[in-house]
């Protein structure tokens, strides 16, 4: 991707100037994004992403450039830069030179999208669209299709020299179901570390039929009730709950200067004893997988809370100075624009004892999350919130009737503790992850859990 | 290649190829961006990126692509793919270029003031952040995030049509995320400000307020669930009103995917309100004399004294709908460019606090981009601020949600203040001059 003799010149013209430790990345990264609108194709767009990131540390400081004019004359400049940015009288660094890290793919493409034609994706969104169009008070439907190659190549002054290609797809599904002036939605949006093979291992018009169903049920709904309440909350992308309620504290990004509500407490009791958590990119193809993450580092499966007690954070190599710890190959960026730092990759919560059937029955009264929107979370204070995008009513363990527009918020540290019951019916759902090093692939998963008490922001009667 | 000569390049492969018309949009972004905590620089930006994005016409349908090089290959590749692209388009919409014809609005969008700055200079600006804020108050117990940035972009947007236009813009910022602890519970405060020059971002100021609201809100608690009238402040109404602003897209409505369509002509709002889009405030970064079609842009109400009189257009919903483009294109989305709120009588803040028996000031809100859904309109958000009674701020609040709809909530504002002041509307990627209002029973779920 980048001349060898290049990139060990840039390694060392960086530590010249000061630094002691360099990193060269090289990005370039092929996508096709479609979108049919009311079963009708209206945008098909190919972009290709090209460029280098030079980053320097200097101790426990850090810089970081990058660049698409990849001549070595600025490419040298730009290293020139980053090794001088700060002062310092650190010139002893020595760099052994680049040694090729060799290791086997774990997610294995067997059809790269980049051979498959656009009116043989076409034709998979139609599957997609007829599902979700296929209920009465479905008004619209928008289907995107993804796609990327990401090859990648990361150096640095430790000696690695790593190259592997990514690839992803998705599709992504919208309903909008219109009734009496009301419109609600309904989303379903699967996607993997695969080729265009991926769609040969679900149902792609039940995959439309989801979200089309969704919209259908919300848009006949009640207002979700107001007030705080048990709230037992499905599985798959239910998970987003940890993810942001637990997941964003657990990165070294917060916990390493402190500023996490979880720093400082490894083998502390933070959850309850149902709880046991891990973050594992090493899944074969999924979502959030990778051989390496963008520093180079070995990918792998990290436990964070076992029974309650926390066991572990995520690292990268910025933090894992200032921590004391190793990586845990949780080094990420959206692409060379960002600077890497620590992010989830799959992060779920293990399965537990009960049927998701037994959950609701021992519920006398509450919201049930079927399925969840977005979230978001302030690691400092541990204040997280999100938005239940299909929920129910329960009574007397009972789902007596659907009920929309419903944010669930409340604080990590304590919801943590509320978890009173943990299903056995683990599955995992995938999202884009926005944070300091902007969005990346991410899983997110459990099995159906109910929380004891949350605040539940819906409307008054 | 020279970029001059790249655009020749794939102007004559484009038609070669078989397309009608072909247009290049080009944009280069040099980027700044320190981050300090603990007196240490935790990481510092220093970039400079370009992409290139092609669209290609024939027979009314539009195919699309984009690099990152100018090289003879990706030349190739954007007009191979472009024209692979137009092949599976089956929409009957037309697509159209703009041919430079129009009122283009002269203005002074570069300074060059920040580019022109020391880095050295700009670092110690995210030291002082730091130090400042700490400083204040012994209960500051750390500022996790002090960071100081500024961007220069530029434009060239060249068709076979005849248009050619291009301008340079930049804009900087500053922020600060404090934490407050009375040795329980820790609360954060958070200040953002943007500007077009380093003199105007008081570092001092920015640290001040940070502070103030994150001592302020120590011992907050939720409240009991109910209906209340709300004062949203200037900050966070500039963030609502940026989230559901794609709410005027042309391109929403065509869709069915707007709570104002089939609105055109009606009132929406309280009739002392309206809603502005303006491209040309002169302290804003995000004013610019053409749209991402090239099309001039110019002033326009959306919502005039409460009635909904235009919506947004690119050049294909304005075909569509029979109308001129209203210059609102912004890359693949059609959105409002700086948005104003204005209201007929504005009331300072502190008499529209007065107004207020018992109610909240909303000084914060988590969850814009979940759980705010501008197809319904419907929005339930994390919130924070205080409990107004009688007219007075008595306690800090937190851990409630407030709850609505965004086009009801704009007939149910009673009172617009005229603290108005410019801030960063995120989602709408514009800046906002809007003032706090006072809107009546909106739902709280707390306790």
């Amino acid at each position: 991707m980048l001349d060898r003799k290049l990139v060990e010149d840039i390694i060392s013209t960086v530590l010249a100037g000061g630094a002691d430790f360099a990193e060269v990345f090289v990005e370039n990264k092929i996508s096709n994004t479609i979108i049919m609108t009311d079963g009708k194709v209206d945008r098909s767009t190919t972009g290709q992403e090209k460029g280098v990131g030079i980053r320097g540390f200097f101790k426990d400081e850090q810089v970081y450039a990058y660049t698409n004019d990849l001549s070595r004359e600025n490419l040298m400049k730009v290293a020139k830069r980053v090794g001088t940015a700060i002062k310092s009288s650190d010139v002893g660094t020595v760099f052994p030179g680049l040694k090729v890290f060799d290791f086997t793919d774990k997610h294995v493409v067997v059809w790269n999208p980049l051979d498959v034609s656009k009116s043989e994706k076409v034709a998979v969104m139609r599957l997609a669209h007829e599902g979700a169009a296929s209920y009465p008070d479905v008004v619209q439907v928008m289907i995107r299709y993804w796609d990327y190659v990401q090859e990648i190549l990361v150096a640095n002054s430790d000696g690695v020299y790593a190259e592997d290609t990514r690839t992803r797809t998705r599709l992504m599904i919208s309903a909008v179901a219109s009734k009496d002036g009301v419109n609600e939605t309904g989303f379903y949006g699967p996607g993997a570390g695969m080729g265009f093979e991926f769609f040969n291992t679900f149902d792609v018009k039940e995959a439309g039929r989801k979200a089309g169903r969704m919209a259908q049920r919300m848009v006949t709904a009640d207002f979700a009730p107001a007030g705080s309440m048990p709230v037992v909350i499905s599985n798959a992308f239910g998970g987003v709950i940890f993810h942001e309620a637990c997941g964003h504290a657990l990165e070294a990004t917060s916990v390493a200067k402190g500023a996490s509500v979880f720093a400082g407490k490894l083998g502390q009791k933070i959850a309850a004893d149902c709880v046991s958590a891990v973050d594992d990119a090493t899944i074969p193809n999924a979502w959030g997988s990778a051989n390496i993450d963008d520093e180079g580092t070995p990918t792998q499966r990290t436990l964070l809370i076992e029974n309650g007690v926390l066991k572990g954070y995520l690292v990268d190599k910025f933090h894992s100075r200032q921590m004391g710890m190793p990586s845990t190959g949780s080094g990420r960026r959206q692409s060379y624009k960002f600077a890497p730092t620590s992010r989830m990759s799959n992060t779920f919560i293990l399965p537990g004892d009960y049927h998701p059937e037994e959950i609701i029955a021992a519920t006398d009264y509450g919201l049930y999350a079927k399925t969840m929107g977005g979230g978001s979370v302030n690691p400092s204070t541990g204040e997280f919130n999100f938005a239940v995008q299909e929920g129910y009513l329960i009574e007397k363990g009972k789902i007596v009737k659907p009920v929309r527009g419903a944010t669930l918020i409340g604080k990590g540290w304590e919801v943590l503790q509320k978890i009173d019951m943990v299903g056995n019916d683990l599955a995992r759902g995938q999202g884009m992850c926005g944070s300091l090093s902007g969005s990346v692939p991410a899983d997110v998963g459990q099995p159906t859990i109910r929380v004891s008490e949350m605040i539940v922001g819906g409307r008054n009667k | 290649m020279k970029l001059k000569d790249f655009i020749d390049t794939v102007f004559s492969l484009g038609k070669k190829k078989g397309f009608e018309e072909c247009q290049v949009h080009f944009t280069r972004e040099r980027e700044f961006e320190v981050h300090v905590s603990r007196g240490k620089v935790e990481t510092f930006k220093d970039a400079d990126s370009f992409a290139v994005g092609f669209r290609g016409l024939k027979q009314g349908k539009c195919g699309r692509a984009s690099v990152e090089s100018l090289d003879k290959e990706s030349a190739e590749l954007l007009v191979e793919e472009a024209f692979d692209n137009l092949q599976v388009i089956d929409s009957t919409d037309v697509e159209l270029f703009h041919d430079g014809t129009g009122d283009y609005r002269e203005l002074d969008y570069y300074k060059g003031e920040y580019e022109r700055m020391d880095s050295s200079q700009k670092v110690s600006f995210a030291k002082e952040l730091e130090s400042h804020a700490l400083s204040l108050d012994k209960r500051i117990v750390m500022a996790p995030r002090n960071v100081f940035g500024h961007v220069t972009s530029e434009e060239t947007i060249v068709n076979t049509l005849g248009l050619e236009k291009e301008f340079i813009n930049d804009g900087g910022y500053a922020y600060t995320m404090v934490l407050a602890s009375d040795g329980k519970v820790p609360k954060s405060g958070f200040r953002v400000k943007v500007s077009k020059t380093p003199e105007d971002l008081d570092v001092h100021k920015i640290a001040e307020e940070a502070v103030q609201e994150a001592l302020a809100l120590l011992g907050a608690e939720s409240v009991e669930s109910g209906k209340y009238d709300v004062i949203i402040r200037r900050d966070v109404m500039a963030e609502i009103l940026g989230r559901f602003s794609s709410i005027f897209s042309a391109e929403q409505v065509q869709k069915k995917m707007s709570p104002v369509r089939g609105k055109l002509g009606q009132m929406i709002a309280n009739p002392e309100l309206s809603i502005i889009d303006d491209p040309f405030i002169p302290e804003s970064f995000t004013s610019r004399p053409f749209d991402s079609e090239g099309v001039p842009t110019y002033r326009k109400a959306l919502v005039d004294k409460g009635k909904l009189v235009t919506y947004l257009y690119d050049l294909k919903t304005a075909y569509k709908d029979g109308v001129k483009s209203t210059g609102n294109a912004m890359g693949s989305s059609i959105s409002m460019i700086n948005i104003i709120l204005e209201g007929e009588k504005e009331l300072p803040f502190e008499e529209m606090l007065k107004q207020v028996e018992k109610g909240l000031l909303i000084i914060g809100v988590d969850g814009l981009h979940s759980g705010a859904d501008p197809i319904s309109g419907n929005f339930s958000l994390g919130a924070r601020g205080f409990m107004i009674e009688n007219g007075e701020i008595t306690r800090p609040i937190e851990q409630i949600t407030v709850s609505g709809n965004f086009v009801e909530m704009l007939t149910r504002v009673k009172l617009v203040g005229s603290d108005r002041e410019l801030n960063l509307s995120m989602f709408a990627r514009a800046l906002a001059n809007v003032p706090s209002v006072l809107v009546g029973e909106l739902d709280i779920a707390g306790k």
